[in-house]
């Protein structure tokens, strides 16, 4: 089942990208509906900043909408879409420098899945802030992998990089978080 | 293998809970390791749980900016010369200075190296293009076909209205243009007007969340159709922009007093103005949109059928009835029909089948909808039925002998074209079929009772 509903959903984003590269707008707006929520939590990550997030992911989109004839049909949409924001953003990092916003700690009732999973509201905000503080390299790294889904190819594709480099920089990114949440898990650990 | 080494291999693996066979045969001995593994899993399953402001409203508005902006599309195609002109009469811009600086170098550099050609011959492979005029419309036409509550219809007629506008604000670059522009204006006049009237039919309560976006709009059209009309005048008069500009403005004007206010006309800047310019930015690394005389040649032979199918949504708009809104999609259908056996005559594939595509929609979404929602309310054994199935039938009469004409063989280059085209057409004939196939039995049925 699961299997057949991924293979309708790219069918269905198929169908959306071949209409808007006939100039239906109503077919990109679904793209835009699909993608929106994911590329702005990621580009949050990335900048810590809900309108530059939110700039940027406009800013992505219009640019996608803008060379969307470049785009072949087939490839992966989604690691093309993510390859612009990234550029996008590391343009805006260039020549702007916004203060950045605090991690939010209002973290609500945290439900991962299985119980003997869940971890505690402390171990999250730490959790929160160990993965802000990671080199940007790092976290866009991370979240590309854990959060969209996408192979170390994938990733490669969206950070222009080597997937060698894509996998080494997830790694890393694993590396100091567990380190950083160690003592507060060994403290949990019943 | 030893802890250190399966350890690293855990936090490298694309997903901690698939582990290769070796990494394996480690972990079911080793419950360090396994604790290791478990944090792994942890960490990525509660990093998508972190918490983002949400951006409901930011999302929200350039959805609607995407459906509601034909300028948006137009210049995300045309390249940097008309985002060029506009940016630099915008007030509300939040580019940095150094941004500025930057784009502004690669602007020069790009006008020069990309600006249309007015007087260019219309280049061969541009004539097959599809017409995102043409399919805008059709789209706005068919969801008109589908609704019938006044709020929805006025919003669709004022897209409709911003598509006109748009393509009228295409043209205007170059004087060559001015009849088709005036046609157009004339169009847009008479779809704001339809607009208008929808939005009477609003009830009074929701006259303030539906029309105020609306007035927006129309605050924003008169805006731009001024500004462009000022930039590219150069001592003549843009009458179509100006017409626009007066039309747009006495709608809002309407507009406002149904909702009751006294609202200034107020121009909002888009804020997406930077974005416009990063999208002409990357664009102008690809090749130029049409130039302004190309559009109206393409326009022109669009004409017949843009017309048709504006004058099929204002009726569509005006019309309750289902039978009387399939008859009108009909209609359209058919002056689709015949541009498709044009082309098909002519050898023009690519032209034969994006016009099938639209000639589907109509009848799938226009004709095959209004027959079922007309239908919803007429028994199957029913005088009632008559009038449905005489538009089945003139839709088969449509249909059929474009049919044969795309079966035709003819042009090995155009075979692929006709074959879709002919998909198309039998795809929107069939929708119509199927949605009076049970009462087209039962006709037959009770017309000769010994075949029960």
């Amino acid at each position: 089942m699961a299997a057949s509903d991924e293979s309708r959903k790219l069918a269905e984003e198929s169908s959306w990208i071949d209409r808007a590269q006939k100039g239906d707008r109503e077919a990109f707006a679904q793209l835009v509906e699909h993608y929106w929520d994911r590329l702005y939590r990621w580009l949050y990550h990335l900048t810590h900043h809900q309108h530059s997030a939110e700039d940027l992911a406009q800013d992505a989109l219009m640019k996608a909408f803008a060379k969307l004839e470049t785009f072949r049909p087939g490839s992966n949409f989604q690691a093309w879409l993510f390859r612009i924001a990234y550029n996008a953003f590391l343009n805006q990092r260039r020549v702007a420098n916004r203060s950045r916003s605090p991690f939010p700690d209002d973290v609500a009732g945290i439900d991962a899945g299985p119980d003997e999973q869940a971890i505690s509201r402390e171990a999250m905000q730490l959790l929160g802030r160990a993965v802000h503080r990671l080199p940007g390299e790092f976290r866009a790294a991370l979240l590309l992998r854990v959060e969209e889904g996408l192979s170390f190819r994938e990733i490669a594709d969206v950070l222009e990089t080597t997937e060698q480099t894509a996998r080494w920089r997830v790694f890393k990114a694993r590396q100091k978080l567990l380190s950083v949440l160690a003592p507060q898990l060994d403290r949990e650990k019943p | 293998m030893n802890c250190h080494t399966a350890q690293r291999r855990l936090l490298s693996l694309a997903d901690a809970t698939r582990v290769p066979a070796s990494l394996r045969a480690h972990l079911i001995d080793c419950p360090t390791c396994q604790e290791w593994q478990r944090r792994v899993i942890q960490v990525d399953r509660h990093i998508p749980l972190l918490p983002v402001p949400p951006s409901t409203f930011a999302k929200a508005r350039f959805l609607r900016e995407v459906r509601t902006k034909p300028s948006l599309w137009r210049r995300a195609q045309d390249g940097l010369v008309q985002v060029v002109g506009q940016f630099r009469q915008r007030q509300n811009w939040q580019m940095t200075a150094a941004g500025l600086a930057a784009a502004a170098a690669v602007l020069f550099v790009v006008v020069h190296l990309t600006g249309p050609n007015p007087g260019m011959v219309v280049n061969p492979s541009r004539r097959n293009q599809p017409d995102p005029l043409l399919a805008s419309l059709v789209q706005r036409s068919t969801a008109l076909a589908e609704v019938r509550q006044p709020d929805r219809q006025a919003e669709i007629l004022g897209h409709m209205a911003e598509d006109l506008r748009g393509q009228t604000e295409r043209l205007a670059h170059s004087a060559d243009t001015r009849s088709s522009q005036e046609v157009l204006a004339r169009w847009y006049g008479k779809v704001v007007g339809e607009e208008v009237k929808r939005a009477q039919e609003v009830p009074a309560a929701e006259r303030g969340r539906v029309l105020a976006p609306l007035a927006l709009q129309l605050a924003q059209a008169a805006g731009e159709a001024d500004q462009l009309a000022d930039e590219i005048s150069a001592g003549r008069t843009n009458d179509p922009l100006r017409s626009i500009s007066r039309i747009a403005r006495k709608a809002k004007r309407e507009l406002d007093t149904l909702r009751d206010q006294r609202a200034t006309l107020e121009l909002r800047v888009p804020l997406l103005a930077p974005r416009l310019m990063a999208a002409g930015l990357v664009f102008a690394a690809a090749e130029p949109g049409p130039s302004a005389a190309e559009q109206a040649l393409r326009f022109q032979r669009n004409e017949r059928l843009i017309q048709s199918v504006v004058d099929g949504s204002l009726l569509l708009a005006s019309e309750s009835d289902p039978v009387k809104r399939a008859d009108v999609c009909k209609q359209i259908a058919k002056v689709f029909a015949e541009e498709i056996q044009r082309a098909a005559v002519d050898h023009e594939g690519p032209r034969a089948a994006e016009l099938s595509g639209y000639f589907s929609t109509v009848l799938e979404r226009g004709v095959a909808f209004n027959l079922q929602s007309a239908g919803e309310k007429v028994p199957l054994v029913s005088m009632q039925n008559g009038p449905l199935l005489e538009i089945g039938a003139q839709v088969a009469q449509i249909a059929q002998p474009l049919e044969a004409e795309l079966r035709r063989d003819g042009d090995p280059r155009t075979q692929t074209y006709l074959k879709q085209a002919l998909t198309s057409v039998e795809n929107g004939e069939r929708q119509v079929r199927e949605v009076l196939k049970d009462r087209a039995k039962e006709v037959r049925l009770h017309a000769d009772p010994e075949k029960k």
